[in-house]
């Protein structure tokens, strides 16, 4: 086997690893359809997907470094072509090589990773505060400054059409499984803390524009912290199995300028004056 | 194949065999009890 | 000694009272009662097999379920009953008892032993299962429905399980007595029962990663039973470990779970690594690349595996310190992990490949095990994976390495030593066949989860926003099409045993080494009776 045909053979499997990585990475996008991590709508979500963009980078050009290789021998070391086996059995100085890099690689990786984590925890400075408690199947949201707290369940609209044998298409539901009756709304550019817990079993509050999840835990209170950038409706949904209707306790955050955020609050203080049990009692 | 067919090394390496199993055996026990054992004083 | 040399030692009846073929006649003297590691490796397989079709029956009930938007077919709950039991199934009915029954069949042969160290405890291993199983899979009859809080079995909701709580954990037991005593008797035979000549490292990869596994078997079945038995307590006897409402913590069992649970998912892959080991070589023709740094890689992930748990648990709000901690070490685990894929790209490289169908499944394994290996060290970034956990993205990548990982792994030892056991080749286009339809499903079925995990589908839900339903389709298409092939896979492994006319030679692959290629095709019933005498020629590995 000349030197000069390895090389060209490497050549076109490498361009076939290629157009096999654009295929099965970029290609489904064509469809329409999201297939990556939303970038969201916070320095959290916008840190995490980063990350998630850098580490992913460097998964991809190791694989298509590794699968190249095996596929230029697969096509050129073959028995039908008459190659011949070689003998050695080990190389130390090509095991240090492979043991090296990947720890260097690590290294870089590990930079961004503790920065962005670190910043993910320090919740300290928070404007205001709203305790999550986690129930089957629904939220309970309290925002302890403003002494407004309500219950968000799954919307009605969903929860006729996601009964079994409804005879009701998911598709002609408005936000199916993604609505609830009364959202979590907050308002942008106030660092806003989160106490999170649980009451029965353990949930987890996820909404992906944000970039994170955590757990809400019976018998523990978490902590975290968001601070959203631009207004806008964010929906997510509990991510940690919680018994058998897991699926239908979404989350809906709607964030408001400041000045609509403070007519919200006032809003919902009167109103709280006049029906007292339909917002704090059920 | 019976015990008595066994030759007489394979029956010295399976007495050896059952210490070693016995020791085994007693350290999954040791395990078992030390974590039910922790999380009882850990309370 | 030449390979022709040993063959004639062992196979020829030499003894008067030493017929190498005595087999036990009475049906339940055959398979209740016997103690031949060939046998019992044969029960566990078949058992393994049979749990495979269970499981996968019930992942063909979830994937149903999830191609389309909406509820159809099962209620919430039934839903989670099937995913919890499909994982328990594929865990420790499917997976796990399949390698223990390649590590009956094939310890003994390839050390040169003539049976397990302990016979009697090894048909005991294998009797508990049936009876485990039977037990689980009973509790779905059962009026409050079986399991349905997760395989992981987290408190407080694992605790509202009603009748059938006790007979999961029951079940659990006795999964995890089965599994000691499994590796016991491994570890004992490995330890003792080695022909002279046969040092530890000139082991087959196969019997060192086993003997890895089995470590890790004796130092975390018992963690489970502890978890699941104070679970039984809290939920039976008023204790409370892990309710919060009496003050317990239900954090301190998801740590002591994944204690369990991060090396459990070694114990399932790390034969699975032997295995690739031992036929990359044989089809490349060419003797396994860095055998001791094969080795120190193995024990080196073993290792870590102990200190990287809360890994599957970022989100439940752990100390900085802690997050930062358990990322640096997972990140670790790529280190080893990546020595070994190189080595086997370095043992094929240079080689003389041919393709049979146990080196197209060792193929399929390299690369997609990579990509799942690659998507595990994604998840490891512990600020990515607040985005990352629980997804649909985290089901791809643990099915990557379970299933086009171990299962690839065990067909690829199927089809590689089934002529072995069974004395007749299987049908090489059959096998084919199977081969590439699961290689194309797999993928079909696996990687859309990627793209719907990022894009925000929690798992474990039997209903979906309708922004996830082409993928999902797509993946239930996919999962259908791949669990219709195994069916041949069923049909290539009773043709081999009962139909096939082609017999195999001793040797039978023209490149195989080691002790298990020189007894005859198949091995008498009592193999190596007498020891052979080891030398490094007749082994997979160059000294």
């Amino acid at each position: 086997m000349k030197k000069e045909n390895t090389i060209i053979v490497a050549l076109a499997v490498l361009a076939a690893v290629i157009a096999a990585t654009w295929l099965i990475l970029v290609a489904p996008s064509l469809t329409g359809n999201e297939i990556n991590m939303t970038k969201g709508v916070t320095q959290q979500s916008a840190d995490h997907f980063d990350l998630h963009m850098i580490v992913l980078w460097i998964c991809v050009v190791i694989g298509i470094g590794v699968f190249t290789v095996m596929f230029t021998s697969i096509v050129l070391h073959r028995k039908s072509r008459g190659h011949k086996a070689a003998k050695f059995s080990h190389s130390t100085k090509a095991e240090m090589i492979w043991t090296i890099i990947p720890v260097l690689i690590l290294v870089v990786m590990a930079v961004p990773a503790t920065t962005a984590l670190v910043r993910m925890e320090d919740s300290s400075g928070a404007e205001m505060t709203v305790k999550i408690t986690g129930f089957q199947w629904r939220w309970k949201y309290e925002y302890l400054d403003q002494d407004i707290s309500f219950i968000s369940s799954l919307a009605s609209s969903s929860n006729t059409a996601r009964q079994l044998d409804s005879g009701i298409a998911p598709e002609s539901v408005d936000n199916y499984l993604r609505d609830v009756d009364h959202p979590l709304v907050l308002p942008v550019g106030r660092k806003i803390r989160f106490l999170i817990t649980a009451d029965d079993v353990i949930h987890s509050w996820w909404v992906p524009a944000l970039g994170w999840k955590r757990d809400a835990i019976p018998g523990f209170v978490n902590e975290a912290w968001t601070n959203i950038e631009k207004p806008g409706t964010y929906r997510g949904q509990c991510a940690e199995l919680c018994g058998k209707d897991h699926g239908f306790m979404p989350i809906v955050v709607i964030a408001l300028a400041e000045d609509e955020f403070e007519s919200w609050v006032s809003e919902q203080l009167a109103g709280k004056t006049q029906s007292d049990q339909q917002v704090t009692v059920r | 194949m019976t015990d008595k067919q066994q030759s007489d090394d394979i029956r010295i390496k399976r007495a050896q065999a059952v210490k070693t199993a016995w020791v085994l055996g007693i350290i999954a026990v040791a395990i078992f009890a030390t974590f039910i054992g922790s999380a009882v004083i850990g309370r | 000694m030449t390979t022709e040399a040993i063959h004639h030692d062992v196979n020829e009846t030499h003894d008067a009272h030493d017929h190498g073929d005595h087999k036990p006649t009475g049906f339940l003297d055959r398979w209740l009662f016997t103690t031949n590691h060939k046998d019992i490796g044969t029960l566990y397989l078949v058992f393994s097999l049979t749990m495979f079709m269970i499981g996968g029956a019930m992942a063909m009930i979830i994937r149903a379920e999830l191609f389309m938007p909406g509820l159809q077919l099962v209620e919430p709950d039934f839903f989670n009953q099937m995913t919890t039991m499909h994982a328990l199934i594929m865990v420790f009915g499917a997976v796990m008892p399949a390698w223990v029954g390649f590590a009956n069949w094939l310890v003994p042969m390839m050390i040169g032993a003539p049976d397990m160290a302990l016979p009697r405890m090894n048909n005991w291993s294998f009797w508990i299962l049936p009876f485990a199983f039977t037990m689980l899979l009973s509790t779905l009859f059962m009026d409050s429905g079986g399991p349905a809080a997760g395989w992981t079995l987290y408190p407080p909701l694992v605790l509202q399980t009603g009748t059938s709580f006790a007979f999961v954990v029951f079940a659990v037991h006795m999964m995890g007595v089965s599994s000691i005593m499994g590796s016991i008797n491994i570890i004992a035979t490995i330890f003792n029962m080695r022909a002279p000549g046969m040092r530890l490292l000139r082991m087959p990869m196969f019997v060192w990663t086993w003997l890895i596994t089995a470590f890790l078997l004796i130092a975390v079945m018992p963690v489970l039973a502890g978890a699941v038995t104070m679970l039984l307590t809290d939920h039976f006897f008023s204790t409370n470990f892990f309710n919060a409402a009496g003050g317990g913590d239900p954090v301190m069992f998801q740590h002591i779970f994944w204690f369990f649970g991060h090396p459990e998912v070694y114990i399932m892959i790390l034969p699975a690594f032997g295995v690739v080991s031992e036929i990359l070589p044989t089809f490349s023709r060419k003797p396994l690349f860095g055998y001791g740094s094969m080795v120190y890689a193995t024990a080196t992930i073993a290792f870590l595996s102990f200190i990287v748990w809360a890994h599957h648990m970022f989100t439940v709000g752990m100390p900085l310190q802690a997050e930062l901690f358990f990322m640096y070490a997972t990140m670790l685990i790529s280190v080893p992990t990546g020595v070994k894929v190189f080595n086997w790209v370095a043992t094929m490289w240079q080689g003389s490949m041919t393709f049979e169908t146990p080196m197209l499944f060792a193929i399929g394994f390299v690369v997609l095990f990579t990509i799942g290996g690659l998507s595990g060290l994604m998840l490891a970034i512990t600020a990515a994976d607040f985005q990352y956990h629980d997804t649909y993205f985290v089901v791809a990548h643990f099915h990557y390495v379970l299933v086009p990982g171990a299962v690839f792994a065990l067909m690829a030892a199927t089809y590689y030593w089934l002529p072995k056991f069974t004395g007749n080749m299987y049908s090489e286009k059959w096998g084919k066949i199977h081969f590439w339809l699961s290689a194309i499903f797999v993928n079909v079925l696996f990687f859309p989860q990627h793209y719907l995990g990022l894009a925000g589908m929690p798992r474990r839900i039997p209903d979906y926003s309708p922004q996830f339903a082409d993928f999902n389709m797509v993946s239930s298409i996919g999962g259908f099409a791949f669990g219709a092939t195994q069916l041949i896979f069923v049909g290539i492994v009773w043709h081999c045993a009962f139909r096939s006319k082609v017999k195999a030679t001793p040797k039978v692959w023209e490149g195989s080494r080691g002790l298990e290629w020189t007894l005859d095709s198949p091995p008498a019933y009592h193999s190596f009776n007498t020891p052979p005498e080891v030398t490094c020629n007749a082994l997979s590995r160059a000294d």
